[in-house]
């Protein structure tokens, strides 16, 4: 049984469809990206994965266990952590109080030592920067923090909503790398969504094309880099 | 005193004198007018480091308090008159129900957000006073409708909630207003104050951190509440004669947002500072050109609001306390020096 399945997903704002019949599985350990252009519907697919969007129909079974119906803070207290899109830190707290509000569920205050040394220890300038306000940093260690904001909540998988956007091509290896590292090191499982198909890809085991709502093609990372309709739509070659 | 370590030794020293001045202040001011305005300045700045709890530090901007007010007074005074029960248990009672009442419009409202939320408190607020407006009886109290509740004047009694003299309604709320700042401190530096900052400033991603907004947005709405309602009552047993419009108007409501958003929402010392800037203007006008322009200070808060907006949208409280760090600064070198 994979860790995440996902069978006939549909999920939408109110009245409005977004996502369309979406299954896919991710197994544990794996990394997998999910790409697509904007408005397929990828941000919105981990919004219904995490809760903050309900799904009108299908199911997600995590872990064995159909979380589909339940509320955001059960599903992280599972481990099924979302590091949002546009890093969304908190930016009149510190660097380090922004950590803390990550590790809100019970299972994360007990980590919460071994959490903050697995953070200082992928991201050093995060320990330097420990007092600063989160406001005043710049793009890249801001998303630094959101990455280590989400790893403070001890999860089992954590999925990422674009956590390159707007950073300098220097700092979108960093953080490709960084990503790469925490599915390394520590196990944990990761989904990818992203618009910089080229480095997600590298980085990734499989992934999912979304177009319109719908997942289109789906394959190992390898394979998706060969795909002509992948080369022409979204590597421009 | 762990908490007080981080704050410099100029900032305590000053806070102290502030205090003394405060406290010693009837000593030199016998003018029941003047003790009267401190008491208004003092009792606006309490009612807004309440409204703090929830528009502060929830991220919602609440319009309709004033009707958490009235129930404060409402409830202290009905069961004072009918009962003969002390303001002071009718004071806990009154925040008791306005929490309740609070909890019950904030469980739909809460959710929604930026001016919807505003909205649907201006609603609830009018809707209260227009209900309470029309009703003479409710059970065993007599409500009186349009007509208000006025409380007899029984003379000097601690009891009875009720002095000739305005200077121990000055310590009361004096004290009432130190009580809420403190309050707040340590709301800020909680867990809670923490959790609803994030939830005021990005509820999605504090949402997907697995906290629960809505519930901690509850918890500020009922202390926020209590709070108020407790203010009510006081001003119950200041005025010893209220009617709907007079504690549940909405003037009152936007008297308090206005403090909170020229002073500085979400800081601890905006509301003082807003309440010691705007309370005085509010007064003056009421006194000089009260039968000729009623409500003129509203306006003028109006004009207020949109040049503090425009050039200092947190609030006057940031410049100010810029300007105290500078002279701070200047003294700790001196006595260094």
């Amino acid at each position: 049984m994979s860790l995440i399945a996902i069978e006939n997903l549909c999920a939408g704002y109110g009245e409005i469809g977004v996502l369309f019949d979406v299954s896919m599985r991710v197994e544990a350990g794996e990394i997998v990206s999910i790409i697509g252009a904007n408005g397929a519907g990828k941000s919105s697919l981990l919004k219904a994965l995490s809760g903050l969007i309900p799904a009108t129909s299908g199911t997600i079974t995590f872990n064995d266990e159909n979380i589909t119906k339940l509320p955001a803070d059960e599903i992280v207290e599972r481990g099924l952590i979302h590091v949002p899109e546009g890093r969304r830190l908190f930016s009149l707290m510190t660097v380090f109080e922004n950590l803390e509000m990550g590790a809100f569920s019970r299972r994360a205050q007990k980590d919460f030592k071994k959490n903050i040394q697995d953070v200082h220890e992928l991201f050093p300038r995060l320990k330097e920067r420990e007092k600063q306000l989160a406001g005043t940093l710049s793009g890249g260690e801001q998303q630094m923090v959101a990455i280590g904001r989400g790893m403070m909540s001890s999860p089992k998988v954590m999925m990422f909503d674009e956590p390159s956007l707007g950073l300098a091509p220097v700092l979108k290896k960093d953080i490709f790398a960084a990503v790469k590292r925490i599915a390394v090191e520590y196990g944990t499982t990761i989904v990818l969504v992203e618009q910089d198909v080229m480095n997600s890809l590298a980085i990734s085991d499989r992934a999912y094309v979304m177009e319109q709502g719908q997942i289109v093609i789906e394959g190992t990372a390898q394979d998706l880099l060969k795909d002509p309709h992948i080369k022409e739509a979204y590597l421009g070659m | 005193m762990k908490f007080l370590s981080n704050v410099q030794t100029t900032h305590k020293v000053f806070a102290a004198l502030v205090l003394a001045v405060l406290y010693a202040l009837p000593i030199f001011i016998t003018s029941p007018v003047m003790l009267q305005i401190f008491i208004l300045i003092f009792l606006y700045a309490y009612l807004t480091s309440s409204w703090n709890f929830v528009g502060g530090f929830a991220g919602v901007l609440p319009l309709g308090h004033s009707a958490f007010v009235g129930l404060g007074a409402y409830t202290s005074t009905l069961l004072y008159l009918t009962y003969n029960i002390s303001p002071w248990i009718g004071m806990i009672a009154g925040g008791i129900v306005a929490a309740a009442f609070g909890l019950l419009i904030g469980l739909p409202t809460l959710k929604l957000r930026g001016a919807y939320f505003a909205l649907a408190t201006i609603a609830f607020a009018e809707g209260l006073r227009v209900l309470v407006e029309n009703v003479e009886k409710l059970g065993p109290f007599e409500v009186r409708g349009p007509k208000g509740l006025l409380i007899n004047l029984v003379g000097n009694s601690f009891k009875d909630f009720q002095f000739l003299s305005k200077v121990p309604y000055y310590y009361i709320i004096l004290t009432m207003l130190v009580l809420v700042l403190i309050l707040t401190f340590f709301m800020m530096r909680s867990k809670v104050g923490y959790y609803l900052a994030a939830g005021g400033e990005e509820p999605e991603a504090a949402e997907a951190l697995g906290i629960k907004v809505s519930k901690y947005k509850l918890i500020a709405m009922a202390i926020s509440c209590f709070l108020t309602a407790l203010g009510g009552t006081f001003y119950a047993q200041l005025v010893l004669y209220f009617y709907p419009k007079s504690i549940m108007g909405l003037d009152m409501s936007y008297e308090i947002a206005f403090i909170a958003l020229i002073g500085g929402r979400s800081t601890i010392m905006g509301p003082v500072l807003g309440a010691f800037l705007l309370r005085p203007v509010g007064e003056l006008t009421r006194i000089y050109l009260g039968d000729t322009l009623p409500g003129l200070h509203l306006i003028i808060f109006g004009l207020v609001l949109i040049i503090v907006m425009r050039y200092q949208p947190r609030g006057l409280v940031e410049p100010v306390s810029r300007w105290l760090n500078i002279l701070f600064d200047r003294i700790e070198k001196r006595r260094r020096a």
